[in-house]
């Protein structure tokens, strides 16, 4: 008998430090040096296998990191169980803006949501302008999880979706926050993304 | 300088072209219609690109002497654009493109670099000013490889003060002995590998899906039938290939006997055509039918320019007005240098950092994000100009984008709220919810919201959705049709797979998943008949601007809020 347990994960953070990176090294372990930016946001989904039991996949909302898109995010943070919140170690404003991300989720998310702070582009580690001291200070101030990653290499990548996956409340029943599918009242339509996270329970393992 | 081009250029009439500053939309192009190419070089060039008394750079007299490089972004200063911000004086290492390191030891007089004035403005963010500053200063020096190299970043991370850095990217500036030399056996190979559009490799796409011609075939009209057996997702299979050249050579010569020349240049080059009073009643078939590849830009500024009332003096006066921005700071130069060099960075002009097409591209959207103040730039803008770019030089891309943002709603699709975006879906949620029921409600009770997939598809009209050919037909029908032509473009995707959404199997992620691949129409004829016919229905397209008229009320009264899935 395995459990899958299926949560909705956004990524927030400025332009081009490297949401849709990471998204494509977890996903697919690929990288692409000039990654289109992404319009709106593009859904994508991975599992995470916690151990022979438990396997956790991710429904991956990657948004757009300009300023001018910041007006779709609530559609796909809103319900979100997770959040990765994205900055570039080599651009001390990527962090800024990370804070503001934060802030944004404290007030608006569900106050259930895990969210795990991302150093990318750990490879320039030479033109770094964001020490790990100073993240990691800010990270535990506010509860978040921390790490930093490099989707070229791919180092940390999997670690920080892993840990993610691991502090999230496997045990809880199904009906998680937003897990009622018929609710779709009281929130905005147009702008509503109002997925719910399933925590499915499969007999075996074997769904293919 | 009369020519900077040969004329026997030995591109093939389907390559890209090679300079966008160069287009051969402005060549002598009605007596050889199918080889643009060779007709595109005839484009004059100003005859004083330096100031009186000023000794061009010695490249400028080679830049287009060399028939065999002629996919090489060429490196003379464009005279038009760097006129207003350079004076060209000693021969010197621009300050931008030169670590402090080796600022005073690389800059020996013989160095055949110009240098370039350009001055910040008052409250100009210095970063900011360093990109503007960068690219004015490769405008006038080019990159070195350009086409095939990566080239050296000098904005996005500045360039280190080692001198081995310095050194790379000195060492990566253009100069009189890359222009000169034969191209090496590697560079014909890419050079051979392009496909016809410009294009090294499709980009990698996370999931593909085969946009099947058999639903296609059939009109659009209400589907109420749920299919009950669960079909799976169609196979990405072999698709037909765009139209064979020959076919394509009979269409350019009567695409040549259907234009005529409406505005002729000093030079006598064709900058504006028309449509022959005889044969107008067969022009928008065979817009449908797929533009040659050697008119596109001809027909292309020719549609936009009808759709936006402006004539030729028009265009002229937006083109200046794009030199003019382009002595201005923008405070989105920052953003929009951080987007350009992955924009359709798979082609040929868009590869080389700092290189022809970049350039082209930074300076376009530049100018363009100081144009309208409530939309400035907006990602998304870059693979549009992008296109635009590969058919028209820069100065005729600027005012087309300004007329698509005029004349063909972008204004509203681009503006903070996109609320042109949200009129867009409410119509295709219109016509879904009234022909394909079945689906409507799938989506309703999946609660897929039309805005998760179809964003990037109104944003950047369909630019990274579909391939590049794909993009183009429907360009082609765009620019006649007007914005109408995009809603139904997502509704044919939703169309051609609706017993794939509708069937029991289907679920909120793989219905999600499908709407968000990268779409391959089996046959582009077949789908752009399929839009032709949803576009010629008069009941249709009275339904539709209904709904949009309901949406605007919608929006009045504070009810849109509900009004979407």
């Amino acid at each position: 008998m395995s459990k899958q347990f299926q949560f909705k994960l956004v990524l927030l953070g400025e332009s081009a430090v490297g949401k849709s990176s990471l998204v494509l090294r977890f996903v697919k372990d690929q990288f692409d040096d000039y990654r289109e930016s992404t319009i709106g946001a593009a859904f994508l989904t991975q599992t995470v296998t916690l151990d022979d039991q438990t396997t956790v996949k991710f429904e991956i909302w990657d948004t757009a990191g300009q300023e001018r898109y910041k007006s779709l995010a609530p559609m796909y943070y809103r319900n979100a169980n997770c959040a990765v919140v994205v900055y570039d170690i080599t651009q001390s404003a990527s962090l800024e803006k990370a804070r503001s991300w934060v802030r944004e989720l404290q007030r608006q998310a569900d106050p259930s949501i895990v969210i795990a702070l991302c150093g990318n582009k750990t490879d320039l580690n030479a033109r770094r302008q964001v020490s790990q001291e100073e993240a990691k200070k800010y990270a535990d101030e506010e509860g978040l999880m921390w790490g930093e990653t490099s989707a070229k290499t791919g180092e940390g990548v999997s670690d920080i979706f892993t840990a993610i996956a691991k502090k999230l409340p496997l045990t809880a029943p199904p009906s998680r926050p937003g897990a009622n599918r018929a609710s779709a009242s009281g929130t905005q339509a147009g702008v509503d993304l109002n997925r719910n996270p399933v925590s499915t329970e499969q007999t075996d393992g074997c769904n293919c | 300088m009369e020519s900077s081009r040969p004329s026997n250029s030995p591109a093939p009439p389907t390559y890209p072209d090679d300079d966008p500053r160069i287009s051969f939309y402005s060549a002598n192009q009605e007596n050889s219609p199918s080889r643009p190419q060779s007709q595109k070089h005839s484009t004059v060039l100003p005859a004083t690109p330096f100031p009186t008394g000023v000794e061009p750079p010695s490249r400028t007299n080679s830049s287009g002497s060399s028939s065999d490089q002629v996919f090489l972004a060429p490196q003379t200063p464009d005279p038009s654009s760097s006129k207003p911000i350079s004076q060209v004086s000693s021969p010197r290492v621009p300050a931008a493109l030169s670590p402090p390191s080796l600022r005073e030891s690389v800059l020996s007089p013989s160095s055949h670099l110009s240098q370039v004035v350009i001055t910040p403005h008052e409250g100009e963010d210095e970063d900011a000013f360093h990109v503007r500053r960068t690219y004015a200063e490769l405008e006038a020096v080019g990159v070195k490889g350009d086409g095939y190299a990566e080239g050296v970043e000098r904005t996005r991370a500045r360039l280190g003060s080692n001198r081995d850095s310095g050194l790379r990217a000195l060492e990566a500036l253009g100069d009189i002995a890359d222009k000169k030399r034969d191209l090496t056996p590697r560079e014909i190979e890419i050079l051979a590998s392009l496909d016809r559009y410009g294009f090294f490799s499709s980009p990698s796409h996370d999931r593909s899906l085969l946009l099947c011609s058999a639903p296609l075939s059939k009109r659009l009209s209400r589907v109420s039938t749920t299919t009950d057996s669960s079909p799976t997702a169609p196979p990405l299979k072999q698709q037909v290939l765009p139209q064979s050249s020959e076919k394509e050579i009979q269409r350019a010569l009567k695409w040549a006997r259907m234009l005529e020349p409406i505005v002729r240049d000093s030079g006598g080059n064709v900058i504006q055509w028309g449509i022959k009073a005889s044969k107008r009643r067969k022009f928008r078939e065979r817009v449908y039918k797929g533009i040659p590849d050697c008119w596109r830009s001809a027909a292309w500024e020719m549609m936009i320019n009808k759709m936006s009332g402006a004539g030729w003096a028009e265009v002229e006066r937006l083109s200046q007005e794009y030199e003019d921005y382009l002595q201005q700071p923008s405070t989105y130069d920052i953003q929009i240098d951080l987007d350009v060099p992955r924009t359709i960075s798979g082609h040929i002009m868009f590869r080389t950092r700092y290189g022809q097409g970049q350039r082209s591209l930074f300076s376009v959207l530049h100018s363009f994000s100081l144009r309208c103040s409530e939309c400035g730039y907006c990602q998304g803008m870059g693979s549009i100009a992008a296109t635009l770019l590969c058919y028209l030089d820069p100065k005729r891309v600027y005012p087309a984008l300004v007329h698509l943002h005029n004349s063909y709603g972008m204004h509203a699709i681009f503006k903070p709220g996109f609320p042109g975006l949200l009129e867009a879906i409410y119509v295709q949620e219109r016509i879904i919810e009234q022909m394909m029921p079945g689906v409507y409600e799938t989506f309703k009770q999946q609660m897929i919201s039309t805005t998760s997939y179809a964003t990037k598809w109104y944003i950047t009209l369909f630019a990274n959705s579909v391939p590049f050919h794909t993009q183009l037909r429907l360009w082609d029908a765009f620019f006649l049709e007007g914005p109408d032509i995009f809603i139904v473009v997502a509704v044919a995707i939703v169309w051609a797979p609706t017993d794939y959404i509708t069937s029991k199997s289907a679920s909120f992620e793989t219905i999600l998943s499908l709407l968000s691949s990268f779409f391959v129409p089996e046959d582009d004829n077949a789908l752009l008949e399929w839009i032709e016919k949803v576009m010629s229905d008069k009941k249709a397209r009275a339904s539709m601007q209904q709904w949009r008229a309901n949406w605007r009320q919608l929006v009045a009264t504070g009810q849109d809020g509900k009004a979407l899935l």
